[in-house]
């Protein structure tokens, strides 16, 4: 047996035009999955689409703050699949902003995004039609940030936390159907998103930042392995948890 | 925006520890401070820069002259 094997699994990706979600799909196909990629950008999901192990891949470019519109949008891919065996929610924004410079509208498009439009379709996979009778498993991407504390952080750390106790609850009423629903925590990962910020920031920032992850910042592909793992029926009795995966950041 | 409401926004929102300031007030912020003052500029002049262009901007003055003198009366 191949451990952590996806043959004849299709996982739904959220946020699969770059970064984490990119990694993911690129580690699930060559573990034999077949995908249904969503991303804002058509142009960046085709891009993760060349990089796949051939499959039964298809892309929706979709925003997915267009929250209302998920479920008609997903309708037709779905039922094309039939059965969806795993979900693994990447798609996510930060707003770095102190406290006295939030607006309710900040808030909104952080938990749009990061939150609410994972656990719509996590409600959408799991009706009858779409679930699989022998198992699914739900991954949601969360952070460090949900479980310690960080200046300007606290529309985002909010909403990661919120995923963290969500999950939770949903792993207990999903149990039922087979459904198993866990969060992946990470620190600071090395996206090309993440470049781009570092280059803003003034000189030696980067460097402090670095040093509060003993074991330095993380590559996308770390929160890929684990992913198929939390996919993989080798990990079939792991729900509502959340594993941490963050170089050591939050050990301190 | 007019001066005068210019240097009280400024006030309010760095929450600096002076009265009052003018142009030739200095500036010296904390790093929450800049990022305050990133969405001060973004919310109220439509002004987006990054934590490296407010590096050197030490006064009350030069923060004017980044804005715009077109844009504050």
């Amino acid at each position: 047996m191949i451990p952590f094997s996806l043959i004849d699994k299709t996982i739904l990706i959220t946020g699969a035009s770059s970064g984490i979600g990119a990694s993911c799909s690129q580690i699930c196909s060559e573990s034999g999955a077949n995908l249904i990629l969503m991303g804002r950008n058509q142009n960046n999901l085709l891009q993760t689409l060349k990089q796949l192990k051939p499959g039964n891949h298809s892309v929706i470019s979709f925003d997915l703050l267009n929250i209302e519109g998920i479920e008609k949008e997903l309708e037709e891919p779905l039922s094309r699949y039939g059965k969806i065996h795993g979900l693994i929610h990447c798609a996510g924004i930060d707003i770095t902003r102190p406290l006295n410079a939030l607006r309710k509208s900040d808030y909104q498009v952080v938990f749009d995004t990061n939150v609410i439009s994972g656990f719509e379709i996590a409600r959408i996979l799991s009706k009858k039609q779409y679930s699989a009778t022998n198992g699914s498993s739900y991954i949601f991407i969360s952070s460090v940030m949900g479980i310690v504390g960080e200046s300007a952080k606290t529309a985002y750390s909010a909403s990661k936390g919120a995923l963290l106790a969500g999950c939770r609850s949903m792993a207990l009423e999903l149990a039922a159907k087979k459904i198993r629903v866990n969060c992946i925590s990470p620190a600071i990962i090395q996206t090309e998103l993440v470049e781009k910020l570092f280059s803003e920031l003034p000189e030696g920032a980067v460097d402090i930042i670095k040093s509060k992850h003993p074991l330095g910042f993380g590559t996308p592909q770390d929160i890929a392995n684990a992913c198929i793992f939390l996919l993989s029926d080798e990990a079939k009795w792991i729900t509502g948890s959340n594993l941490v995966i963050d170089g050591g950041y939050s050990c301190q | 925006m007019e001066k005068v409401v210019f240097f009280k926004k400024l006030l309010a929102e760095l929450e600096l520890e002076e009265s009052e300031i003018d142009e030739s007030s200095p500036l010296h912020i904390t790093s929450l401070q800049t990022l305050t003052l990133m969405s001060f500029l973004d919310e109220h002049f439509g002004i987006r820069v990054k934590v490296k262009d407010l590096i050197g901007i030490e006064s009350v003055r030069k923060l004017m002259e980044l804005i715009g003198k077109d844009k504050i009366d």
